[in-house]
Order: structure tokens, then C-alpha cells, then sequence
């Protein structure tokens, strides 16, 4: 059976984080999102896949190749404009031969609600439970029958939301045939599925764990998430004087000098210099040639490949791109001395504690300081001392 | 599913807003930097209504230069004649297939009125106003629409109409004269109902001072958002928006909301105040303030002016020194007598000398002001010298 992962999108709502990236390349525990995915679908027994690609379709390719390393079979649908799901799975039509596996690029699931899925007969759709529905298509389910469908409503009727996940068969292509140009001005795979519950034949399955990534913040939760489940290894070298406690995972060449102290559950990539007296805290993963250096503290951040944090630094509940570089004493605040939810440009995180999204390539000079919700574009340049706060466009420039 | 239409009415010039109107019609005037036409389309984006008709007429090529850039489905008919409202609506009817949104192009809307109004058929959205006699007046008895009157001398009520309707394909059957207050009035006369939907919040720019309101009224939601280089000598506070390439100069106070455009240079010790916004290469030279003002592209204001409560269009030098205070008088705005209370509205292409003083006066397009001149309280007609 193939496996149809809907990847095509940029996911503009993690901007400034997609400038370089499409956002299912996104790296939780230091693998990109699309790869859990794949090999919880592997897991599951399923060997072909089909990547509907479009916007950063050069760096999925570059990552996943043919599939041979992970032993699967994997082919492109490239999807030249992203007119929508509907119009996405058009692009698969000559890829599939009988019932098959659809799913959301940008979401977490476990290997056993895969298997569960298969087993079911299509055309099957995945529920799960979440505390704001709005920001999902609402579902109404009466045994085990999708009975209705609401995208997006200010008011849903339940908690019961579409998980992105489906087993469809050959006949689903027939309905996205017909499906119009939505208000939305997309081709929406929801009004294929309105066919099909008008029917009563739409089948309902509840997932026992699901996570989506919507807003940037939401990496920090699917990061822990998936860290969890870490299993602790060393491929570094780790000098004396060095604690660990809980999962720490070091990679290849990654050298960990003494007087630091590693909190997990942590991740660091290959290549990485860390320490002396550095001060690393769960849940933080560390992409591949990272410098974090003396009296830099780290606390639930995602920090991506080649970024130096190398003297005095602070950086808590953030995402760093890849490629910054940041001056002495630079610093991420992520706290309201209200303790109130920080809000990232003008949206709510619901957070308490959040710290700054910033993008590639950003340089901050010495003794910067980074207010909470503080949003960088890549390549942005700050003198030191310099106060952040808000948004800053891609190549700002404070000098 | 029916998918609801909209006609948008941007063929007028908007004579009132002269000298503004002169390169531009009324819808296409920048206000906090976009084309008031554009708050339109946006508002009804936002409700998912992309069936989008608008009507041109005065300077037709540039609304539809500018509305091709939209990733919309929008359609252009022409108005060859400013006749009124109903005739232009008229141009658009071939177009129409059922219930359509009516709304003119030249004034703010928000989205969730729309949202409102787009759910009744034949309903009109209404707002009070202080000055109810520049707009159509309506009468109301239990939430519907019993009388509407076009500029009365004495408003018998402060409720007007918005001239945003939501209308069935019938309503062109009523359309009898050139204005659509008349075809709303015949279509009450036999008996047809109309609903009163109150908008939350609404601006019309009747003369070009209202232009300053809007303004303020469109930068209040402003987010924060810095690109271009700024000093870090440079202090920015509240919602302030800074485009690409802009250079702001050591010194210089900007305070929000405030809007700046792409590749400007403002500073050194400028002083930026609130409700200000500013378009695209524009120059403001060391020492000189801007508060509550309204700047288009390709500006140049030089060192140690002082400029408020003004609408500057686009093109514009303005020499060292130049003064601007805000004082109340009464202009001739097309033959009538208006009161106002602003500095300065400017056209396009000013020039003036230093030491230029402005109170409460509308210089027009390509005006030369030589220097040392005070010009109080006066309308200065396009391409006047004022030596």
C-alpha cells in the first residue's frame, strides 16, 4: 500500500523559519518533522511512499533521496501551485494502484495508530481531541460514521477535530475532480470528504496520540514530545567533570568539556563543541556543528545546525534558526513580569514562558538583549547592546 | 452553495478631496500607505467573498493596474461617464448572476460589518454620523429603512447610510435615475423592505482633512514590524512599521503607530510623532518633526521644519524651515463655505522655498511657493507661483 504525505505547502505562519526550508523540514529531536513521520509509517509496515512536493521541494528531495537509505521506495508529485489538499491529491493519481494511506506532512502520530488505520476499511478518516478546536476542522461522529464536518468554525460543536490522516480508495479521485474553488480561493480536500459523510460511508478513528505543528511554538511541544522517548547515547567524546542526568544524546566528533552540566531529556548533533561550564536543560535539541560555550545557559529550545551561543548567553523557549551567531551576554527573555501568555505578533501562544523565534543567518553583537515573543528575520544584524523587541524583517539592521 | 458577489464603485474622482484627486481617484488615495480600495478588497477577502466586480471610470488604467497585482478573480468594468452611482452599478449588471454586495471603493470599512451585512439580503449598512448632510439620510422604524434622503439641507435624523448595500439581482429593475439613494427610495415605495444593519465602524473621507482620520482610524491595528537599518542611536517606540531599505538616522524619535515605507531617509534627530504615516522614498532631513500627518512617495522635507495635521501628496520639496500649525477657518470647498481645522493639504508636485508658513490652507498640484511666504487659510489653485 502507498503512503501519501501532503508536503507541499511553506506553512507561512512559521515564517521566518521557512525562508530556507519548507516547514515539514523543520528539525524536532534534531530529525526534520517529515522523517518521524516517515518512520512511524515505515514502522507500521508501509514500504512506498508519495511526497507531494512544491514550495522547498529541492531540500526534501536532498534529505530523503529514493528512500533507499531507510529501505523504502519514495517518488515525488511535485504540485507546481498550492491550490489547495484537493488539487494536492490530483498530483498523486498516477502514483497509486489501490486503497492508500493520506496524511498531513506537519503532524506527529504513533506507528500504532498507523497500523490501527490500515486495518480499517476506506474510506476511513482520523480523529483526535484538542482545546482549540476553531483552529480545526470540527468533527461529528456517531458510531464510528463521520456525521458532519465544520472547517474552521468560531463556535465548534465538539472537541472531536480531523486529524489529517486517511485511508482513502481509488474513488476519492473522483470526488476531488469535482470539488470548486472554495471561498477560501483553494481547492479544499473537505469538500471531498462532504461527499462522502453525505454518504455515511466516511468511517471515524480515534488516534491515541496526535500532535500538529501550526505556530512556531508549537515545535517546542512536539520537540519534548518526541524527545521523550529518547533512549540515552554517546557517540561524542565527554571529558571529566562533566554531569549528565536524565536522556542526553551526544552525536559523532561532538566534544562536551568539563564543568558542564546537561539536564536532559538533550540532543546535540555531530560536530558540536560544547562547554567548559556550559549549563544545558531539557527539553533542548542541538542541531549538527553547534558551538555552545562557557556560561551559556540553555532551557527548552530548539537550536538548529551550525548556530554559535558561544559566551554568557541565556536563550529559554526559543527557536533558533541555522547559521546565527550570537555576541557575548546576548540574551532571550521569556518571561512577562505580568506572567502574562507571551504573544508572538499580535497572536497569542498561550504560553507563560516563551522566548524568541529567530531566523538563519541572524548576527547579534555583544550584550544584545531579546524581549519576549521577539520574532528575527534571516540574516537581520544587530549592534551591540542593542533591545529587540517585536519583528524584524529579513536583512534588518540595527547599527 | 450560492456565492455571494461584490460590486466595488471605485469610477468617481472625489472632486471634494482636490487638489488629492487630481492624479488619482478618491479610491486609489494612499491612506497608511495602501490605496483605500485595498481595505475594501480586503475586508471582503476576509469574509471569503472573492467574486469581486469593480466599476472605474476617472483614471481607469490606474485602478486596473493596480488591481491586477491581486491573486484575485477581479473584474474590471468601465464607467465611461461619471453619471452616478446607480450608473455605474448599471455598468456592472451583465456581470451579476444573484445576491451581490454593493460598496463604495473610497471609504474604510471593517471586515466583521461586512460579515454581517453579507448574511441579509436587501439590507443597508448604516452608522451615525455628526454631519449627516453630506451623506444619504435614512429614516428607521423597527431595525428596517422607512425613508432615505441624498444630502438633505436638514438631516431629519444622524443615522446615514454607508452606501454599503447587500442587494438582490432584482434591485437594477428599480434603478430609474442616476443615483442608487433613488433606486433604494423606489424599490421602499412598492412596499419591498430594507434592512438596517448598524456598522461597527466605518470612514468616509469627504474632504481631504477627513483623510487624517482615517488614517488614524487605519494605523491603530498597526503591527510592529522593523526592516531597513536603523541606528542604535535611534529610538523606536509603540506599533511601528519600518519598510525595506529605510535608513532611520542616529537620534531620531519615532513614536507610534507610525508607518514608514521602503528606502527612506529620515534623520538624524528627526522627531516622528503618533498617527503619522509615510510612503516610499521620502526624505526628511535632520531636525524636523512630523505629527499627524500623511506623506505620499518621493517627499522631500527639509532640515528643521515642523509639519502636523497635513496631507502631503506625492513629489513634493519642501525647503528648510517649513512651518506648518494647525488652525481653524473656513474654505471654499466647490462653491460652498466649509469650517475646518487642519495645517496643510498639499498636492502633488509643491515646491517651496524656505522659511514657508502654512495655516489651514490646500495648495494644488504643481503649486510654487517661492519662500517666506504665509499662506493662511486660503485655497491655492494647481499651478499657481506665489511669489
Amino acid at each position: 500500500m502507498e503512503c501519501v504525505v501532503l508536503a507541499a505547502g511553506e506553512g507561512k505562519r512559521m515564517r521566518p523559519l521557512t525562508a530556507r526550508r519548507p516547514k515539514v523540514m523543520l528539525p524536532l529531536a534534531n530529525r526534520p518533522m517529515l522523517e518521524h513521520l516517515v518512520l512511524a509509517a515505515r514502522d507500521a509496515g508501509i514500504t512506498d511512499f508519495v511526497f507531494v512536493v512544491g514550495y522547498g521541494e529541492r531540500e526534501i528531495r536532498r534529505h530523503f533521496g529514493n528512500g533507499s537509505q531507510w529501505g523504502l521506495h519514495i517518488f515525488y508529485a511535485p504540485q507546481r501551485q498550492q491550490l489547495g489538499t484537493a488539487d494536492a491529491l490530483r498530483s498523486v493519481r498516477d502514483f497509486v494502484t489501490g486503497p492508500f494511506l493520506t496524511m498531513n506532512g506537519d503532524m506527529i502520530i504513533q506507528n500504532q495508530d498507523i497500523a490501527r488505520l490500515l486495518a480499517q476499511t476506506p474510506p476511513c478518516m482520523c480523529t483526535s481531541t484538542t482545546d482549540h478546536p476553531q483552529d480545526y476542522g470540527v468533527v461529528m461522529v456517531e458510531n464510528d460514521i463521520v456525521t458532519a464536518l465544520e472547517e474552521k468554525s468560531p463556535h465548534p460543536r465538539s472537541t472531536l477535530i480531523n486529524a489529517g490522516a486517511y485511508l482513502f480508495t481509488l474513488e476519492i479521485f473522483n470526488l476531488v475532480d469535482r470539488v470548486q474553488l472554495s471561498s477560501r480561493g483553494e481547492f479544499e480536500l473537505t469538500d471531498a470528504l462532504n461527499v462522502l459523510i453525505a454518504g455515511h460511508q466516511l468511517q471515524a478513528l480515534h488516534l491515541s496520540a496526535w500532535m500538529d505543528v501550526g505556530n512556531p511554538w508549537d515545535l517546542l511541544d512536539a520537540n519534548s514530545t518526541l524527545m521523550a522517548s529518547l533512549l540515552p547515547e554517546n557517540h561524542g567524546t565527554v571529558e571529566q567533570g562533566v554531569i549528565l542526568t536524565g536522556t542526553v544524546v551526544i552525536g559523532q566528533n561532538t566534544v562536551v568539556k568539563s564543568g558542564t552540566y546537561i539536564e536532559g531529556p538533550c540532543i546535540i548533533g555531530e560536530n558540536c563543541r560544547i562547554g567548559p561550564h556550559a549549563y544545558i536543560r531539557g527539553a533542548t535539541s542541538i542541531g549538527d556543528n553547534c558551538h555552545i560555550g562557557h556560561c551559556t545557559e540553555l532551557k527548552n529550545s530548539i537550536i538548529m545546525a551550525k548556530t554559535k551561543i558561544p559566551h554568557f548567553n541565556y536563550i529559554g523557549d526559543s527557536i533558533i534558526g541555522s547559521g546565527c551567531n550570537f555576541g557575548a551576554g546576548t540574551k532571550v527573555a521569556n518571561l512577562r513580569h505580568d506572567h502574562a501568555p507571551v504573544r508572538v505578533g499580535g497572536t497569542d501562544t498561550r504560553r507563560i514562558k516563551f522566548g524568541a523565534i529567530i531566523g538563519d543567518g541572524v548576527q547579534f553583537g555583544i550584550n544584545c538583549s531579546i524581549n519576549v515573543g521577539s520574532v528575527v528575520g534571516s540574516n537581520a544584524m544587530f549592534a551591540p547592546n542593542s533591545s529587540i523587541e517585536g519583528w524584524y524583517g529579513e536583512n534588518a539592521t540595527i547599527r | 452553495m450560492k456565492r455571494l458577489q461584490a460590486v466595488i464603485l471605485a469610477a468617481g474622482e472625489g472632486k471634494r478631496v482636490r487638489p488629492l484627486t487630481w492624479s488619482r481617484p478618491k479610491a486609489m488615495i494612499p491612506v497608511a500607505n495602501h490605496p483605500i480600495i485595498e481595505y475594501v478588497i480586503d475586508a471582503l477577502r476576509k469574509n471569503g467573498i472573492r467574486d469581486i466586480i469593480v466599476v472605474v471610470g476617472y483614471r481607469k488604467e490606474q485602478v486596473t493596474r493596480f488591481l491586477n497585482q491581486f491573486d484575485l478573480p477581479l473584474r474590471v468594468v468601465v464607467q465611461e461617464k461619471q453619471l452616478g452611482t446607480a450608473h455605474a452599478l448599471l455598468q456592472a449588471e451583465p456581470e451579476i448572476r444573484g445576491d451581490f454586495l454593493l460598496l463604495p471603493g473610497d471609504n474604510y470599512i471593517d471586515p466583521h460589518s461586512i460579515g454581517r451585512i453579507a448574511r441579509v439580503p436587501d439590507a443597508v449598512l448604516v452608522k451615525e454620523h455628526p454631519n449627516p448632510s453630506n451623506f444619504g439620510v435614512v429614516l428607521l422604524d423597527e431595525g428596517e429603512v422607512r425613508s432615505i434622503v441624498e444630502k438633505p439641507e436638514h438631516a431629519p435624523s444622524f443615522m446615514v447610510s454607508t452606501g454599503i448595500y447587500s442587494l438582490k439581482k432584482d434591485f437594477f429593475t428599480f434603478i430609474g435615475a442616476n443615483d442608487i439613494t433613488d433606486a433604494v427610495a423606489a424599490m421602499l415605495g412598492t412596499g419591498r423592505r430594507i434592512r438596517a444593519v448598524t456598522a461597527d465602524d466605518w470612514q468616509d473621507a469627504i474632504y481631504p482633512w477627513d483623510l487624517l482620520k482615517m488614517n488614524r482610524r487605519l494605523l491603530a491595528g498597526l503591527l510592529a514590524a522593523q526592516e531597513g537599518l536603523t541606528s542604535r542611536h535611534a529610538t523606536v517606540q509603540g506599533p511601528v512599521r519600518i519598510g525595506k531599505g529605510t535608513t532611520i538616522g542616529p537620534h531620531t524619535v519615532i513614536t507610534g503607530p507610525v508607518i514608514i515605507g521602503n528606502d527612506c531617509t529620515i534623520g538624524p534627530n528627526c522627531c516622528i510623532l503618533p498617527n503619522t504615516s509615510i510612503g516610499s522614498r521620502v526624505t526628511i532631513e535632520p531636525l524636523t518633526m512630523i505629527g499627524n500627518a500623511l506623506v505620499m512617495d518621493d517627499v522631500t522635507i527639509c532640515s528643521n521644519s515642523r509639519v502636523v495635521d497635513s496631507v502631503i501628496g506625492e513629489r513634493g520639496h519642501f525647503a528648510d524651515h517649513m512651518s506648518v500649525s494647525t488652525i481653524k477657518g473656513i474654505l471654499e470647498i466647490e462653491g460652498n463655505p466649509v469650517r475646518s481645522e487642519f495645517g496643510a493639504i498639499i498636492g502633488d508636485n509643491v515646491k517651496s522655498g524656505p522659511f514657508t508658513l502654512c495655516r489651514n490652507c490646500i495648495i494644488g498640484n504643481n503649486v510654487i511657493l517661492e519662500g517666506t511666504n504665509d499662506v493662511i487659510s486660503r485655497v491655492i489653485p494647481d499651478g499657481s507661483v506665489v511669489i
